[in-house]
């Protein structure tokens, strides 16, 4: 599955393309948009998503997440949330933050990786995505 | 089905608020605005747009760094 990179504003009029995907949430099917971030360790979502689930968010497993800039932030882990992609559904493990920085959640390394193969291509601006399940 | 006029995203560059944005030509363009997710699609979905999807506003939308840099 090809998707198209999504060009957000940065300074001024300047703007940058980033891998992008919305994806729906959970049983309601909340539609989201994700960062798809290989950097990141796990999948971080807003936690004000997670309430819209039903979520006890702080029943999650508690860890602590650093950033690039080396601050920490909370986050409380939740196994086998349902995630639906363009028709593919499945289960990830997301871990939900009152203090996530970013205007996206990210979808990171544990375990969204382990569920799609993704290629980059940033020159063309696309990325490919193809599940890893049945 | 109202006509409404989608707001490109560089018009939201304050942090708090969510944002229900739909894609048109590999953009972001914000389509409801509110402080809670649901009422954002609400906006959303009152001005006919249906499939909105749900975003945090930011000062940036494409960078992220320390806050005294």
């Amino acid at each position: 599955m090809k998707f198209p990179y999504q060009k957000v504003p940065i300074i001024g009029q300047q703007s940058i393309a980033l891998p992008l995907i919305n994806i729906l949430l959970g049983e309601e099917k909340i539609s989201t948009v994700c960062l798809i971030d290989s950097g990141a360790t796990y999948s971080f979502f807003h936690a004000n998503l997670g309430e819209i689930l039903g979520l006890n968010i702080k029943k999650g497993i508690e860890i602590v997440a650093g950033g690039v800039a080396g601050a920490g932030f909370i986050a409380y882990l939740h196994k086998a949330i349902p995630i639906e992609l363009s028709g593919n559904e499945c289960f990830i493990n997301i871990a939900f933050s009152y203090e996530l920085g970013t205007p996206y959640n990210l979808l990171g390394q544990y375990n969204f990786f382990q569920k799609f193969r993704v290629c980059f291509d940033l020159r063309k601006e696309e990325m490919d995505i193809i599940p890893k399940f049945d | 089905m109202t006509k409404m006029k989608l707001t490109p995203l560089n018009q939201y560059q304050k942090a708090g608020f969510w944002l229900a944005v739909v894609s048109r030509r590999n953009k972001l363009f914000v389509a409801g605005v509110a402080r809670e997710a649901n009422k954002a699609l609400a906006r959303a979905k009152e001005l006919g747009i249906e499939g909105a999807s749900l975003m945090k506003s930011a000062r940036n939308y494409g960078l992220w760094a320390p806050k005294n840099e």
